[in-house]
């Protein structure tokens, strides 16, 4: 007598792997304080730091006191995507942790979909992007700094998302490519020069020479700038599509540069 | 009647080479393997000679307009000393990282098996410490006289500068090494950076006291830190506390800082000669 057995291997959409990876993805950062602390301590540490150091010099300038009441308000937009984009880098370095520990040739060799290891870890931190920003808002809000309409939180909590997204990528992109935790690790300088070279900690008007070029030509300036005037000043359509369409850009590019680097390795692999 | 054995006996002592080596050795022998490990992996020294660098041009950069809050209406020479004395908290601070490595690869077990004193360990990592702050603190020092910085102070003012840099650069090392002493590992990196960035960023690092607000100027003014800074720009801006004669290197500016240093060198020294407690069981 010959039996068949009906094994039920029904293959879960693409959008339900993509949700399940990116649970796992959240959850992988949730399970370890010690790597979420740094992202949430020192935006805060700098926030309380730099407004005490420099709210006296730069409200004493007419232009900035035009917009701004404190250094604080001034500090919260850069101050979200300070949490971010430093948060973010741990999606590079969870990737690159997948790849030594053996986790992403497991997952290669399931019937998961290819692009759903991808989707599943960049969902993961453009939620942990859009978190960060409702609690860093939230925080600085509770020390006086001004919001003056929901709509530019909004617009803040889908740009970090973005953002989250966007750099994370690039993270995602170098952990694909590398392998490695410690070169995922190593590239945090440049997220921190990226930031620096912005307009986030220092108002653009008040810089000189070519720093004040380069803040000018930073991205992160434009999304910034865009964020604090719908801060400030209110709910302006123009703002809200800078700051939106330039962190969707940057996320458009990076997850392209991550698609084109798991392509890559998948050929190396079969 | 037992035979006398005695002049039957074989000479069991055998010359295993183990003549104590002088302290002076180890620690040259430890300081070279250390810096070997600079050409080895470049990437743990270079981020403490390019973040200087950079916080010196982000924030004149940033702060030039500024600049007659600092003194002598350049941002550059306010902040140049700073970057300088952080690299060179960088520096030692990499002692400890090193050390919590030897930790994990079982070098410091071969450490601990040498017939040599527990305390040419502390030695040689001081060593290193200091040729590390030395190099980290002329190469920024370069970059920042080629880059515009004056110093007024003269050959005064870059002495006071690096007796600054070093001393930190040794505190930051024993406050590294007595954590790693007893974490024994490099999950403690983080709290080594943290605590030297906050101790660093909490004094007048940005600003000087006159231009805070609120709690900051309140810990700022306890900070040793803010002496030893005051110390270092002894030569580059004229002292806050002193003014209008007070630009050049003084005395009155040079003796808080020294006794800063030498307190913060007494207090991470011992904490570091106690962890070393935790090497043997």
């Amino acid at each position: 007598m010959t039996a068949t057995v009906t094994v039920g291997v029904a293959r879960p959409s693409i959008v339900r792997q993509s949700a399940q990876l990116s649970r796992r993805a959240v959850f992988a950062v949730l399970r370890q304080p010690q790597v979420l602390v740094p992202s949430l301590f020192f935006p805060l540490f700098f926030a309380a730091l730099n407004t005490a150091a420099f709210d006296r010099i730069t409200t004493a300038q007419p232009d900035f006191a035009a917009q701004f009441d404190s250094f604080l308000d001034f500090l919260l937009p850069a101050t979200v995507l300070q949490g971010v984009l430093f948060g973010s880098t741990q999606a590079g370095t969870e990737m690159a942790n997948d790849i030594e520990n053996g986790f992403f040739d497991r997952l290669l060799a399931s019937p998961v979909s290819r692009t759903s290891i991808l989707v599943g870890r960049l969902a993961g931190g453009a939620s942990l992007g859009a978190a960060q920003a409702l609690f860093f808002t939230g925080i600085l809000a509770l020390f006086g700094a001004t919001v003056e309409n929901i709509g530019a939180v909004l617009v803040l909590v889908v740009t970090s998302a973005l953002l989250g997204m966007g750099i994370g990528g690039l993270g995602v992109t170098l952990g694909i490519r590398t392998g490695s935790t410690e070169a995922v690790q190593g590239s945090f300088p440049l997220i921190f020069v990226l930031l620096f070279t912005s307009s986030a900690f220092f108002p653009r008007e008040l810089m000189t020479g070519w720093y004040r070029t380069l803040a000018t030509y930073n991205p992160i300036s434009w999304v910034l700038e865009s964020l604090r005037d719908l801060q400030t000043i209110g709910f302006d359509v123009t703002d809200a599509a800078v700051a939106v369409g330039t962190s969707a850009a940057i996320a458009a590019a990076s997850i392209a540069l991550a698609l084109r680097a798991l392509r890559r390795r998948l050929r190396v692999a079969t | 009647m037992s035979p006398d054995l005695g002049t039957f006996a074989p000479d069991t002592r055998v010359d295993l080479g183990t003549d104590r080596t002088g302290a002076g050795a180890v620690v040259r022998a430890m300081a070279v393997r250390n810096l070997r490990g600079i050409r080895r992996q470049p990437a743990t020294f270079i981020p403490t000679l390019i973040m200087p660098i950079f916080f010196v041009v982000a924030f004149s950069g940033a702060f030039g307009f500024a600049g007659r809050l600092f003194g002598n209406g350049n941002a550059l020479s306010w902040y140049a000393p700073m970057a300088i004395i952080q690299g060179a908290s960088f520096a030692g601070m990499t002692i400890g990282l090193s050390t919590a490595r030897d930790f994990e690869t079982g070098f410091m077990d071969r450490y601990l098996l040498a017939p040599m004193s527990r305390y040419t360990l502390l030695g040689g990592a001081l060593a290193v410490a200091l040729i590390r702050g030395f190099v980290t603190t002329t190469c920024v020092l370069l970059v920042a006289l080629v880059g515009g910085v004056a110093v007024p102070g003269g050959g005064l003012g870059i002495v006071a500068l690096y007796v600054s840099a070093l001393g930190v650069s040794v505190i930051a090392a024993l406050w590294g090494l007595g954590l790693v002493y007893r974490v024994q590992n490099s999950n403690v990196g983080p709290v080594i950076q943290v605590g030297i960035f906050m101790a660093i960023f909490l004094s007048t690092a940005q600003v000087p006291i006159a231009a805070m607000t609120g709690w900051l100027a309140s810990v700022a003014r306890v900070n040793p830190l803010t002496n030893i800074l005051r110390m270092g720009r002894a030569g580059f801006v004229p002292d806050q506390l002193l003014p209008p004669e007070g630009f050049g290197v003084t005395w009155a500016e040079m003796w808080p800082g020294m006794v800063a240093l030498a307190a913060l060198t007494v207090a991470t020294g011992v904490f570091a000669l106690r962890g070393m407690r935790h090497l043997t069981p």
